[in-house]
Order: C-alpha cells, then sequence, then structure tokens
C-alpha cells in the first residue's frame, strides 16, 4: 500500500504512462486538422457532408461556443466508428434524412427545432451519449476548471478542499459544530 | 496464496460470490480453520481513476430484463469483478435501526407491502455489527476518527442546519481516515465510486479476500460462472456446477454451500436448480424465492450554488443529515431516509441534472459544474410481494441458461417518501442561495435485497435467522437476499455483520457435526 510519497510517485509514473497510452491510441488524428476544422477528414463511412451534419449535431446538443470543433469531431468520429454496424449506421441516416438541408448552416435556435423533431426516437439517446462524451475527453476540462484524475498529486487531502468564501459568515460558523 | 482444493473434495464450503458478503464470509470461515472454494463469476480488475472505464470494467453486463420502474437498458448496477461490488460501492456504513427490525410491529398493517419483522432482534446482531464497525474500521464509532470537511459535504451540512436538521454529522464511513488494519488513510481522491486505488475504502478486494487468502485455507476461481446447486437424496446441498474460465462445466463437491451473488443472482441461481425433489426452485418450498426485490430508494439533488463548490474534491459520500431517518407517520409514509453528499466528476455529470437534457440551456448548466453542488437521498423501500426476481421463458444467458427478470413497481409509500425527502433536498440548497436545482429518483438499482428473506415461519420465508435455507440445511444465503426489510441506511455494514454471525454459526455447526 503506498503511504509514503515515494511510493506515490511510482504510481504518477504509471498513470502518466496510462494516459499517453490512451493519447496515442484514442485521440490522435491519423491527419491534421485544418485551423478553421472547416472540412471535416476522411472517416470511415461517413463522407464530408455527412461528417458535417453530425459535427453540427454534436455541437447543437451541447453547446459550448468557447470551444473549438477539434473535441466535438472526436464524437464525430466515435459515431462515424459505431456506423461500422450496419443496423446502427441505418438509424443514423435515417435520422439525419430528416434534418433540413441547410441545417449545419441555421442557429442553435432553428438546429434545436430541428432536433426536437427527432426527440421521441431511440436515435437520439444514440446521438445525445455520442455527444455526451465530449465532457469525457481530457482536452475541454479546462473550460470547465475540472482537473480530473487527483491520483498524479497523491489527492487533495493536503490542498484545499473547503474554500466556501462565498458563503456569509454567519452562515459558515454553523461549520464548527462537525461531527455528532 | 495458491491452495488449492480438489473437485471432488466434499469437506470444503463452497462460497459462491466474493463481494461484500462472500469476501467477508470467507475470511472469517477461513482464519477460523474452515476450507473455503469461492467461486467469483468476475475476474480480476485493475482500478484507475476514470469512473467511464471503471463503470465498463467491473459492470455485470449479463443480458437482464426488466418490468416495471427500473430502467429497461440498465436496471440494475452491480460488479462482476473479483470483489464484487464492494468495489464500487461507497462506503456509507451505517446500522439497520432498531425499529426497523421490527418493521411490522412498528408500521402496522401497509396495504399492498409484505411487511414482516425480522427474526433477529437489534440486540441479538448488536454484538456483530460493533465486530463490523471494528473491522471495516468505521469512522466514528469506536474511537475511529472522522473523515475531514469539504465543500460538497459542509454544505449538505449547513443547509441542513439552516432548516433546523440536528443530526449532521461527518458520516460513518468504511473509509480510513486514519491508517487501518494493514490499510492506508485515505488521501480525498474524490473517485470512491470506481474503486479505491490504495484500498483506504473497506472492500472485500482490499481487506477480506487478502485475508482469506493467507490462511492458507481458501482458493478464489476467478471467471467461474456458478449455474448449479446439486444435491443428495438426503436433499442436502452436495455440489456446486460451474462453467469455468475456459467454457468447461465443472462440478465442485462441498460440505456447504453459502449463497452470496448479490440479490438478483441468488435467487436466480436457487430457481435454475430445480430439481424432482425441488420442482419450483431449491429452498423454495415457501413459493418465495426471488420475491420481495427491494433496491433501497435512491434519489439525487443537483444545486447550482450562488459560489464555486468544485465538489470533485474529496470523498465522495462523506458525511451525513439523519434526522429523517426515524419512523414518523405525520410526514405521509412509513419509514425513513437519509441524505449523504454526492460528487460528481465532470464526465458523468451530463446525465446527472437530467438524464435526456440537451441544447443551450442545459449546456448553461454543464458550464456552471464549478457551482455545482449534489446530494443523494438513500430510503427504505418496502417489501412487496409481487416486486420479484423471475426467469425468463426465451432469452438465454452465454452460459446457456434463462435470463433474470426484474420485476419492480414502486409503492405509494415509495413514491412518498421519495417525495417529501427530494422536496427537503432541494430545500437544503435553496437555503444556502442555491439559483437552479434538479432533483430525481434513480431508477437503475444498486441495492438489490430481499428476494431470499429471513422468517422463523418456513412458510413466510426463504432462510432462517442464520441464513441457512429452512428446506436444505447446509445451504445458506450469505448476502442481502436475506433482509426481510431494507432499512434506511445501505446495505452493506448489516452485510457484513450477518456474514460474521453466520461464519460462527457455521464454524459451530461444522465442529458439533450438525452440518
Amino acid at each position: 500500500m503506498p503511504s509514503s510519497p515515494l511510493a506515490f510517485s511510482a504510481r504518477r509514473r504509471l498513470l502518466l504512462a496510462g494516459v499517453a497510452g490512451a493519447l496515442t491510441s484514442g485521440f490522435e488524428l491519423p491527419f491534421k486538422l485544418p485551423a478553421a476544422a472547416a472540412t471535416p477528414p476522411d472517416l470511415g463511412v461517413y463522407d464530408a457532408a455527412a461528417a458535417r451534419t453530425l459535427l453540427a449535431v454534436c455541437r447543437t446538443l451541447f453547446p459550448h461556443d468557447a470551444l473549438g470543433d477539434a473535441p466535438y469531431m472526436e464524437c464525430v468520429r466515435a459515431i462515424d466508428a459505431a456506423a461500422a454496424d450496419a443496423g446502427y449506421r441505418a438509424r443514423i441516416d435515417a435520422a439525419l434524412a430528416r434534418l433540413p438541408a441547410d441545417f449545419d448552416a441555421a442557429d442553435q435556435a432553428t438546429r434545436e427545432r430541428a432536433l426536437s423533431a427527432l426527440r421521441d426516437t431511440p436515435v437520439f439517446g444514440a446521438l445525445r451519449g455520442a455527444a455526451g462524451k465530449l465532457y469525457r475527453n481530457p482536452a475541454v476540462w479546462p473550460h470547465f476548471d475540472y482537473p480530473g484524475p487527483s491520483l498524479a498529486f497523491g489527492g487533495w487531502v493536503d490542498r484545499k478542499m473547503l474554500d466556501l468564501d462565498w458563503l456569509p459568515a454567519e452562515t459558515l460558523q454553523l461549520s464548527e459544530v462537525t461531527p455528532a | 496464496m495458491s491452495t488449492r482444493f480438489d473437485l471432488n473434495d466434499d469437506s470444503v464450503v463452497v462460497v459462491i460470490g466474493s463481494g461484500a458478503g462472500g469476501g467477508t464470509l470467507s475470511a472469517a470461515l477461513t482464519t477460523a480453520g474452515v476450507n473455503v472454494v469461492c467461486l467469483e463469476a468476475g475476474g480480476q480488475v485493475a482500478i484507475e481513476q476514470d469512473l467511464p472505464t471503471m463503470y465498463g470494467r467491473v459492470k455485470w453486463a449479463d443480458t437482464r430484463l426488466s418490468e416495471g420502474d427500473l430502467n429497461p437498458a440498465l436496471p440494475v448496477f452491480i460488479a462482476k469483478a473479483v470483489g464484487g461490488t464492494s468495489i464500487v460501492w461507497g462506503g456509507v456504513a451505517l446500522r439497520i435501526q432498531p425499529h426497523e427490525f421490527a418493521a411490522r410491529t412498528n408500521y402496522g398493517e401497509v396495504a399492498g407491502a409484505a411487511l414482516a419483522d425480522w427474526p433477529i432482534s437489534y440486540a441479538d446482531i448488536d454484538p456483530w455489527y460493533t465486530l463490523a464497525e471494528q473491522r471495516l474500521g468505521v469512522t466514528g464509532t469506536h474511537g475511529n476518527p472522522f473523515l475531514p470537511d469539504h465543500n460538497n459535504a459542509t454544505l449538505l451540512k449547513l443547509g441542513a442546519r439552516e432548516l433546523g436538521y440536528e443530526q449532521v454529522s461527518n458520516g460513518h464511513m468504511a473509509i480510513n481516515a486514519v491508517d487501518h488494519d494493514g490499510r492506508p488513510a485515505c488521501r480525498q481522491f474524490g473517485f470512491c465510486a470506481g474503486g479505491c486505488v490504495i484500498g483506504a475504502k473497506w472492500s472485500s478486494l482490499h481487506a477480506e479476500l487478502p485475508k482469506a487468502r493467507a490462511s492458507g485455507r481458501f482458493e478464489l476461481r476467478e471467471r467461474a460462472m456458478a449455474v448449479a446447486i446439486e444435491h443428495d437424496d438426503a436433499g442436502r446441498a452436495s455440489g456446486v456446477v460451474y462453467i469455468d474460465a475456459d467454457g468447461k462445466r465443472q462440478r465442485q463437491r462441498a460440505r456447504v454451500v453459502c449463497l452470496a451473488a448479490n440479490g438478483i443472482e441468488t435467487p436466480r441461481l436457487l430457481l435454475l436448480s430445480a430439481s424432482g425433489r425441488f420442482p419450483d426452485g431449491l429452498a423454495n418450498g415457501s413459493g418465495l424465492v426471488g420475491h420481495h426485490y427491494m433496491t433501497d430508494l435512491l434519489g439525487r439533488a443537483i444545486a447550482i450554488m450562488p459560489g464555486r463548490v468544485d465538489n470533485y474534491r474529496g470523498t465522495t459520500y462523506s458525511s451525513l443529515v439523519a434526522d429523517d431517518m426515524r419512523h414518523d407517520p405525520a410526514r405521509g409514509f412509513v419509514g425513513g431516509y437519509l441524505f449523504v453528499p454526492r460528487g460528481i466528476h465532470l464526465p458523468t455529470y451530463v446525465n446527472e441534472p437530467r438524464a435526456d437534457g440537451w441544447g443551450a440551456e442545459y449546456a448553461e448548466v454543464m458550464e456552471a459544474y464549478p457551482n455545482m453542488a449534489s446530494a443523494a437521498l438513500i430510503g427504505e423501500d418496502l417489501p412487496v410481494h409481487d416486486n420479484r426476481i423471475t426467469l425468463d421463458g426465451e432469452t438465454l444467458d452465454q452460459y446457456g441458461n434463462p435470463v433474470p427478470v426484474i420485476h419492480k413497481r414502486y409503492h405509494d409509500n415509495d413514491r412518498a417518501l421519495l417525495a417529501h425527502g427530494l422536496e427537503r433536498a432541494a430545500d437544503i440548497y435553496r437555503a444556502l442561495g442555491a439559483t437552479q436545482v434538479f432533483t430525481r429518483a434513480s431508477n437503475v438499482a444498486i441495492h438489490n435485497l430481499g428476494t431470499c428473506r429471513m422468517s422463523s415461519d418456513p412458510a413466510d420465508g426463504v432462510c432462517n435467522a442464520y441464513g441457512a435455507t429452512h428446506e436444505v440445511p447446509n445451504l445458506f444465503v450469505s448476502d442481502g437476499s436475506q433482509f426481510v426489510t431494507s432499512g434506511a441506511a445501505p446495505p452493506t455494514l448489516t452485510i457484513a455483520a450477518l456474514a460474521l454471525r453466520q461464519a460462527d454459526h457455521i464454524v459451530g455447526q461444522l465442529r458439533a457435526g450438525t452440518i
């Protein structure tokens, strides 16, 4: 059981090796995304036009303007990979066919109205699930001030865990009566 | 470490399942000198601080069907791994309360519920709770210090105090505040629900299986899926048939069989073990195997606060608001509930405020992640006769056996309790200025209880007060399936206490030659 800082640094190396492995196997693209990501990359199943629509679907589901297209493209790639299954692809294609032709050029409110029409279909859950993987991508964590695993620095025990300085002082005083 | 027993060795105790019940029982039996073969359906897993990865790695993914109020796609989340669901439990280690052991007496008749008193009293189990708390190192008991405060826990406690709650504490957690039993103190990693990397949280994996192995009397067979319990001509359990890691059918003979496969697989295995002598399932003369399925009532509150919380920091569930654990029918329901904080990490936060949220409005809720506080409600779930586990008539699992069907519908009492508790949870955060609060009941069960309940009268339950089945004296139920009622507390401490008590009973019976 690691209880010394030394033991932790061994674990840290392990962890970093794991993260590096994940980056090379899971996140590295076999091509360079253009800075503006105007052209979706070649995918296994979908052509550029379909990929653009899927990108717009993912951005519509969880729109964070400060995030570039790259993390959303990871979600598109996951959909593309799953679409190797013919049944899955047929459901996605049917959903895309129900979107207006100018879907990816429309504004957020218009796109939300278009997606609402799909809300009661099973494929909507699949699209939401794929787009929701956005938040698993360490590349977006800084935007949400989420630091991720704490193993590398030995956990929060020696760091600040209690800093509710926005609470009124008289409320905070209540916390002095903790263990009961 | 490498102890092996012969398949034809009929002197061993076979324990099915290596989680909180099976692991604790195995450790207690082996250290008392009894030879144990433990069959675990899952394999060894590596623990990482990555919740989505961990859920995928440990989850019991075999097909299950669901009918009723639970999520049809994932009705139940339990683990299939060495160490069982104790790997991913939260660590909230509370006793079932004295009045809850006599629920039928104290609550009276509740229409539509099959309430009963336990065949054991609180006085019977009290010393075993003490042993379990000492063994698990439960904080705030027997001189063990409490875990430290962090923002998410403190907000729950402060909000509760603003509303006048009094039984507010840092909670009783089977997570080490200081080194205990060869396991280190908690580092406040904040990933309790994915498994503890250092074993500061008690689990069978970290605390019990090592004791069993060290005894030299223990063999754990991984990826060994029990598919039938056999009996001899005298109607005594004689062995367990299982599919081994290579897909081969094996038979381990046994002197005693202990079933600790969690509240769904335990009754399923009895039903699958029907024979000419036991046509409705082994030990199912009462017809109650699989019935009275309880999940504990689970709810969640997610609050957006006026300032930062950063609730990923520190132990996920430590601290407790216990006032509402009392039985007070004036609230409009019987039984009680509790609140604990619940840390949430960004990768899983997307499904928390709403399971189906999306669009610009929901993205705003996601953006508020740093200001998010959260609590869980756990409450007493009433036993209902038709809430049960059955075998499906058509679908087979990968081992060729009928898959289980989970029938679960909330009783009106359950709905009233959840509505009351979730409104109180919202009030707690509103008292501190929350700008938005999302509350909902969970439709994924994590506790599976009552499906082979204890009873004094063999017509009213499956096993006796020690977990021995009424009809097969050397066949024991050793997990939460024994529970008569759920109580408001999470089940693990009670499962561990019952396992220690059962081990003591089995050792005595073996010495006396009565089983």
